[in-house]
């Protein structure tokens, strides 16, 4: 869900137009306003940061074309 | 580089995995493969991934319903907190129509008790603070995943001196009760795909002891291509017999977990033997609230049942089901006296629960 506003401990995220309030006190350090959270039940568990997403693709091509198989 | 959400729902890349994952199922004859997280069930079956792969893939479904695993005899306690303390009771939405030997917290509501829905353990405050006339008692139902919010609300209410709120928990440990069904043979699975929302709290690194029963489980999110990379990472592991524990989740599951979370849980609950409904009492299987935080125990407040509770054989099979033992339509109630309008048992009642999963999307597909 995507970050659109913080207050201290909360923040409001959006997904697909429904907003909610979360709790962001777990997190490590604070999201900025258009991070993605990933959230269970009001609590905001991990800041999804895009680290894998260039590898899984170059992987994922590989094995299309058969050299990881 | 910014985060895209939509990049492992892409259509192509997930149909190239898929036909992939075809080609190499045909190594097999019938392997099965576990997934714990009732999330996963309902999303395989929405993919169109449950068949996909049969006969040479068989899905089966894990305990990963935390609706579904809590026992009688804890609702049984709910109930009786309503009936003998007139409190008000604070719960999860799914919650609310399981029956407990006939009746639901739903009937206790129509008969005029407070039983509240909410979406997050925090807004047992607002309730709390609102509604200061009254006793209330939030249900903590869930696994790793949902106890820090449990946690979280706990802290809010000492922090607030609220004097009408306490929690009774029913919450669960994942890793306990597939070391319980590990140990005793009761893992009916060539792998298992390990829930991916329980892991970002806990860190893939705790489920390590799963390979002490000689089989492989990768940690997997929630979209399309993230089930089949996770599918294609566990049968090739299948295939070269490489006993270990993988993620394919990385953008939300790192090897330790959330620290803060585990601390929080750490500092409030400890681990005590629980019973998770069809399975029996699991060992380290539940949380109980630690001493210090008595005055936010529900079961150190109020007096609550302590003889067994016997509950009655209404013949639902949700136990079985529970541990992959058998599918829904194997129980003879499905589809039969038992369905979303009426459920017998909590799998037909969750969202997360099995039963639902195959009266939704299953057909009539054998």
């Amino acid at each position: 869900m995507k970050v659109v506003s913080i207050q201290d401990d909360f923040c409001t995220v959006e997904l697909n137009g429904v907003t909610k309030s979360c709790f962001i006190g777990f997190l490590e350090k604070k999201p900025d306003i258009g991070d993605f959270l990933l959230v269970h039940a009001g609590m905001a568990i991990k800041c999804l940061k895009d680290d894998e997403s260039e590898e899984i693709l170059k992987e994922l091509k590989l094995l299309i074309d058969g050299e990881l198989s | 580089m910014t985060f895209n959400p939509d990049f492992f729902k892409q259509k192509e890349l997930t149909k190239s995995l898929f036909k992939k994952i075809k080609e190499k199922s045909q190594n097999f004859d019938n392997i099965r493969l576990m997934e714990f997280c009732g999330t996963h069930t309902h999303n395989i079956f929405q993919y169109g991934f449950r068949y996909a792969f049969s006969p040479n893939i068989t899905f089966i479904a894990g305990p990963g319903c935390p609706v579904c695993v809590t026992a009688e005899e804890e609702l049984f306690e709910a109930a009786h907190l309503i009936e003998h303390h007139n409190v008000g009771v604070i719960l999860y939405g799914d919650l609310i129509k399981v029956p407990v030997s006939g009746k639901s917290l739903a009937d206790y509501r129509s008969e005029g008790h407070s039983v509240e829905i909410v979406y997050s353990a925090l807004d047992a405050i607002t309730i709390a603070e609102k509604h200061t006339d009254k006793q209330w008692v939030f249900l903590g139902v869930g696994f790793e995943t949902t106890i820090p919010a449990t946690a979280a609300a706990i802290d809010f209410a000492k922090k607030r001196c609220l004097k009408n709120l306490t929690f009774l928990s029913f919450h669960k440990n994942t890793r306990s009760v597939l070391k319980a069904l590990g140990s005793f043979g009761r893992l009916y699975a060539d792998g298992v795909i390990l829930p991916g929302h329980v892991s970002a709290v806990v860190g893939w690194e705790y489920f390590s002891e799963v390979k002490s029963f000689g089989i492989p489980a990768v940690v997997v999110g929630f979209e399309p291509l993230d089930i089949l990379l996770g599918v294609y990472e566990l049968i090739e592991m299948i295939e070269k017999n490489d006993v270990d524990i993988r993620c394919a989740y990385k953008r939300a599951v790192e090897e330790k977990g959330n620290a803060k979370m585990l601390e929080k849980v750490e500092e409030l609950f400890y681990l005590k033997d629980a019973p998770w409904r069809g399975i029996g009492v699991v060992k380290d299987g539940g949380y109980e609230l630690r001493d210090a935080f008595a005055e936010y125990n529900a079961r150190a407040r109020f007096s609550l049942p302590t003889q067994e509770f016997k509950p009655k054989n209404s013949g639902c099979k949700c136990g079985d089901v529970l541990i992959g033992k058998i599918t829904p339509d194997a129980c003879p109630l499905f589809k039969k006296v038992c369905n979303p309008e009426n459920p017998v048992g909590p799998c037909m009642v969750s969202h997360e629960g099995t039963c639902l999963a195959y009266y939704k999307w299953s057909g009539d597909i054998e």
